[in-house]
Parts: structure tokens; C-alpha cells; sequence
């Protein structure tokens, strides 16, 4: 039996296991077929459902049923999501940056080197168009935004460039750049267009600049000085101008002063005088003299010449001295 | 058994008839049907089609955009000014079967490009001062990439090729050059700082001049001011003095006046000559007698 037994089961087992491959082989197919017949697409995308290669519609978000491939394929677009281009630097995250002179060295039109790091904020706004109307998208996009960059900057001046120009430029290139996209018809849509940092190109070309800020500041400070110096100048010598003024004031009042008590004095004395004219006019005399002549010897010259000497008060003294 | 056989066969068979003669053409393709090397038929249209199994076969080509971008090069500019240059072109396949014919490959197609763009680029600057091509203003970059654009389409349009833009992505002075400019700008930002000094210095002076002007201005006006205030105080001394000494009064005046002179001028004198006919004289000798 068992000699008779063991050829034929290999043949029973295989007979089995073929059905039982077929079988699962047939399951997983289909299991795939079913999977492939729904999709689902998020908030931010959009998908293209293409049936036999050819563009059939446009789904939003939500779960969708399709044919399995190859009949109906299915392309998912982020279509709502604002996309950004860096060009001059590449953003590493945490902060790092590393800068790509190559892109943002550019000609100003005052033949000046500027480096210039910008980025472009665009957002796909056709899918069909951008999945079949260029290869590569978003190396058309990049390509064109160095394009438009380098010709709005030739017409820049330098100081356009890193100051007060910015904002004009950045709206310049965006113009050009959606000027070309319209021409390319790609699909693809400019949001905005920023400059991120523009400096000069070497670190001794930035000294300079620099050099310039500080010239301009140190201008700044001169003149405050200045100014400093007018606001305690000023009120310093109007301050002398009135202490002169009233100075002269009371000079004045003081000889009126002067003058009124003189008169007031001689109005007295004129009085008296009158009274007794001779008493009066001899006893000033007197007083007089008094005061001057102790001291002094007086010479009177004569007609003839000579000289007669009529006081020594003290002629002790006057005669010593001879 | 053998029915089964051959029912098996001729399903795979039909399969493989099926599959070897239906193609799909999707969106953004061309796929041209070739039989004994010649093309037949040229499809643009996305879908689903057949042709002839195992004797036709089909050749797909890129119906999209494509951009090429050329390795920069080094130019001349008519003033003999180095220049590097970097474009890119946009271009597409419009004719598949004159592309085939005449190019054959993407490749090769833009080999051809690069030498059409490469010669126009060079020879169109060739034509125009480094100035006018930077600067946009003064001639136009985007007249250039328009002629050039132009000439490269003529020259490709035979090969199948449609070309929408040639655009100068990249235009800089040669790397020797550069050093050159940056020394240029260094010594034109000191001649600025150089200026706003200068400049900070004159008006902070000039202020400090006008300041002093102002000064001495308030000051002289207050002197002119203080001098005629002192004249009105004399004036008005002299006249008081004149209208109390007038008239009967003067020869007092004169008597007492003599003897305040005489008291200040004498004072600390030691001798005093005097000749005869002096006022003086005449009172001495009224004392003595």
C-alpha cells in the first residue's frame, strides 16, 4: 500500500496547491483592483483624473471612486498650498541659511555688484496646465524669476537696490515675472515676490557702506552739536544784551539823580548866598583854602616878570625845600 | 484536455494581441506610429488607440514645454568688454514627424538649440556697448532677448521646433572683472562718506558762524542802545544844570564852581605859579587885604 500510495500523492498535492495558488493569486488581484478604485484628496490638493491617458476632470477634496488602472489614473496636485522659492539661499532650517552667490550676484544698473536673496511665494493655479503644458515647471518658474531679477536690478541704481527702492523693485520683478508665466502658460500663479536681504557683494564693499552710515551719522552729530551750541549761545547773549540795557538805564537815571541833587544842593547854598552874599562868598573862600593851601607854596608872577612868593603858611617848611 | 488546451492558447494569444496593439497616448504627448521605419500616423490627441501588432511600433515624444538651460559662456560685447553669459530657452516640439526626420531625439535636439543660442548670443553682442545690454533703460535687455529669441526660432523652425523665449537668466562681468568693480565701489562710497563729512563740518560751522553773528549782533545793539541811554542821562544832567544855573545865578555858580576846581586840581601839589592876572591871584589878594 504503501509502495502503491506514495507516487500518487505528490500528484493529489499538486493539483491542490495549484488551485490554491490561482485561488490567492486571483484574491490578490482583485483586492488591488479594489484598491484602486478609490482615492481620497486633502484639503490642499486637487486631483486630475486622466482615463486612458486623456484628461478626463478636475476632483476637489473628499473620497473618490475612479477605474481601476490603467483605465483611469489619478494625479494629485497641491493646488491650494502657497509654495516657496528661495533663490540666492536655501533656508536649512533652525535658522541656518546658506547662500547661493551664484543666483544672487547680480549687475545693478549703475555697474555696481549686489547680492541679492529673494523669494517667490506662487501656488498652482491651473493643475491641468501645469502637470501637461511644460516638463518642468518649477525649474521654468526659478529660471525666470533669476531672469526677471537680473533685468529689473540692470536698471536699478545701487542704492535702489539695498535701501529705498526695495519695494518698487520687488514689484517690478513680480510684474515681469507674471508677464513671462502668462506666456509660457504653465499654470503656475506669482502670489509675491520678495527681496529678503540685498548687501554688497565682499566684506570690504560692506565696510564701506557701513563707513558711509557712520559718515552720515557723525554728520547728524556735528550738526546737533551745533545746535546745542546756538540754544546756549543765543539766550546767553540776550541775557548780556539786557544786563547791558538796564546797566544803561540806571547810568542814566543815576546822572539825573546826579544833576538834581546838585541843583538842589547849589539851590540851597544860592539861597543862603543871597542873604548874606559877602559873609557867604568869603567863608566858601575859606574853606576852601583851607583845604588846599596847607602844603603848598604858591608863586605869583608879576608884570615884570619876577616872581613873588606870597604864601608859605608854613614857611619853615617851603623854605627848606628852596 | 486538448480543446482546453487550445481554448487556453487562443485567450492568450488574444491577450497578447490585445496588449501588443493597444497604446495609450496621455496629455502632454505625441506618439508616433511607425511601420517598416516609416512614420504613418501621428497622434496628439490623449486616449486610447491600436495599431497593427508587432509590425508597427510607436515612438513617443514630449508634447510639453521644455526648458533648456544653457551653460554659461563667456562673450564679447562690441566695445571688446568680457561678459559672462547664462541663458535658458523654452522651447517645444510643434511638427513630430519633420522632428523625427531632421532630429530624432530630445537630446539631440538640444545640442542643436545650445549652438543656435550660443552663436545668436554671441553675435548679437557682438552688435551692442556692455552699457546698453546691463542697463535695460538705455537700449533693452528685453529688445535682445526678442531678436534673439527671433533669429533662434528661424533657425530651428525647420527641425520641428517651436521656440517661445530666450531669456538671459545670468549676465555678469568675468570674475577677474569683479575685483575691479569692488575697488570702484569702495573708493566712490569713501568719496560719500568723505562728502557727508565735509558736508556735517560746513553746516555745523556755518550754524555756529550764524550763532555768532546773532551774538555780536545782540550784543553791538545793546551797547548802541546803552550808549544813547547814557547820552540822554548827560543831556538831561546839562540841561537840569544849565536851567539852575542860569541868570543870576551864574556868577555863583562860576565863584563856587572855580573853588571846587581849585580844591580837586590843587590837592597834593607842592608849589602852584600862578601869573598876576589870574582869578585865582585876584582872591588872593582880596585876602590879603
Amino acid at each position: 500500500m504503501k509502495v502503491i500510495n506514495m507516487p500518487t500523492a505528490p500528484k493529489n498535492l499538486s493539483k491542490i496547491s495549484v488551485k490554491l495558488i490561482v485561488g490567492i493569486v486571483g484574491i490578490i488581484v482583485l483586492l488591488v483592483i479594489l484598491f484602486n478604485c478609490w482615492y481620497t484628496v486633502t484639503d490642499q490638493q486637487q486631483a486630475v483624473v486622466l482615463t486612458f491617458g486623456k484628461f478626463t476632470s478636475v476632483e476637489e477634496a473628499g473620497i473618490h471612486f475612479k477605474l481601476p488602472d490603467p483605465i483611469q489614473s489619478v494625479i494629485k496636485v497641491p493646488v491650494q498650498m502657497t509654495q516657496k522659492l528661495e533663490l540666492g539661499y536655501r533656508d536649512q532650517g533652525k535658522g541656518n541659511y546658506i547662500s547661493v552667490d551664484e543666483e544672487s550676484k547680480m549687475i545693478t544698473g549703475d555697474f555696481n555688484i549686489v547680492k541679492i536673496d529673494f523669494f517667490i511665494e506662487w501656488k498652482v493655479s491651473d493643475p491641468q496646465k501645469y502637470l501637461f503644458n511644460s516638463i518642468d515647471p518649477e525649474k521654468i518658474l526659478r529660471d525666470s524669476s533669476l531672469s526677471a531679477a537680473r533685468s529689473v536690478v540692470g536698471t536699478a541704481s545701487i542704492d535702489d537696490v539695498l535701501t529705498s527702492g526695495k519695494i518698487a523693485i520687488e514689484n517690478e520683478i513680480k510684474d515681469k515675472l507674471v508677464q513671462s508665466l502668462d506666456k509660457y502658460d504653465i499654470g503656475v500663479q506669482v502670489l509675491a515676490v520678495k527681496i529678503q536681504d540685498s548687501e554688497p557683494p565682499t566684506e570690504e564693499v560692506k565696510q564701506a557702506f557701513k563707513d558711509v552710515e557712520n559718515a552720515k551719522q557723525s554728520k547728524e552729530t556735528a550738526m546737533n552739536e551745533a545746535n546745542k551750541y546756538k540754544n546756549s549761545e543765543i539766550p546767553k547773549a540776550q541775557a548780556e544784551a539786557d544786563r547791558i540795557l538796564r546797566n544803561a538805564e540806571s547810568q542814566k537815571q543815576k546822572k539825573i539823580n546826579e544833576a538834581k541833587g546838585e541843583v538842589a544842593k547849589f539851590q540851597k547854598m544860592f539861597e543862603e548866598y543871597k542873604n548874606f552874599e559877602g559873609v557867604t562868598k568869603t567863608r566858601l573862600y575859606l574853606e576852601a583854602m583851607e583845604e588846599i593851601l596847607p602844603g603848598i607854596t604858591v608863586y605869583i608872577e608879576d608884570d615884570s616878570g619876577s616872581i613873588q612868593k606870597i604864601v608859605p603858611l608854613k614857611p619853615f617848611n617851603s623854605e627848606g625845600g628852596e | 484536455m486538448i480543446k482546453k488546451i487550445i481554448a487556453v492558447g487562443v485567450v492568450v494569444f488574444a491577450l497578447i494581441i490585445f496588449f501588443t496593439s493597444a497604446f495609450i497616448v496621455t496629455e502632454g504627448e505625441y506618439v508616433c506610429i511607425r511601420r517598416f521605419g516609416k512614420i504613418i500616423e501621428t497622434k496628439d490627441t490623449a486616449g486610447l488607440y491600436f495599431k497593427v501588432p508587432f509590425i508597427d511600433d510607436k515612438l513617443t515624444l514630449p508634447n510639453k514645454k521644455i526648458i533648456y538651460d544653457l551653460a554659461a559662456s563667456n562673450v564679447l560685447t562690441k566695445d571688446k568688454k568680457d561678459m559672462v553669459i547664462d541663458n535658458y530657452v523654452i522651447w517645444q516640439i510643434s511638427d513630430p514627424v519633420e522632428f523625427i526626420k531632421s532630429v530624432g531625439f530630445v537630446s539631440e535636439a538640444e545640442r542643436r538649440i545650445d549652438a543656435a543660442v550660443y552663436n545668436t548670443v554671441k553675435n548679437t553682442m557682438g552688435t551692442l556697448e556692455q552699457n546698453s545690454i546691463i542697463n535695460e533703460k538705455l537700449s533693452g535687455r528685453g529688445e535682445f532677448n526678442k531678436t534673439v529669441t527671433d533669429e533662434v526660432a528661424r533657425q530651428l523652425m525647420d527641425y520641428g521646433i517651436t521656440v517661445f523665449d530666450v531669456q538671459i537668466k545670468k549676465l555678469d562681468l568675468p570674475i577677474e572683472n569683479e575685483e575691479t568693480v569692488f575697488r570702484r565701489m569702495i573708493s566712490e562710497r569713501e568719496k560719500i562718506a568723505e562728502q557727508y563729512k565735509a558736508e556735517g563740518e560746513y553746516e555745523a560751522n556755518k550754524l555756529k558762524n550764524e550763532v555768532d553773528k546773532e551774538v555780536n549782533i545782540l550784543i553791538s545793539e545793546a551797547n548802541a542802545k546803552a550808549q544813547e541811554l547814557i547820552g540822554e542821562g548827560e543831556a538831561e544832567y546839562i540841561r537840569i544844570l544849565a536851567d539852575a544855573y542860569s541868570g543870576e545865578k551864574k556868577e555863583f555858580y562860576e565863584y563856587i564852581r572855580t573853588l571846587e576846581a581849585m580844591k580837586k586840581s590843587l590837592k597834593g601839589e607842592k608849589t602852584l605859579v600862578l601869573p598876576l592876572d589870574s582869578p585865582l591871584t585876584k582872591y588872593f589878594y582880596e585876602i590879603g587885604n
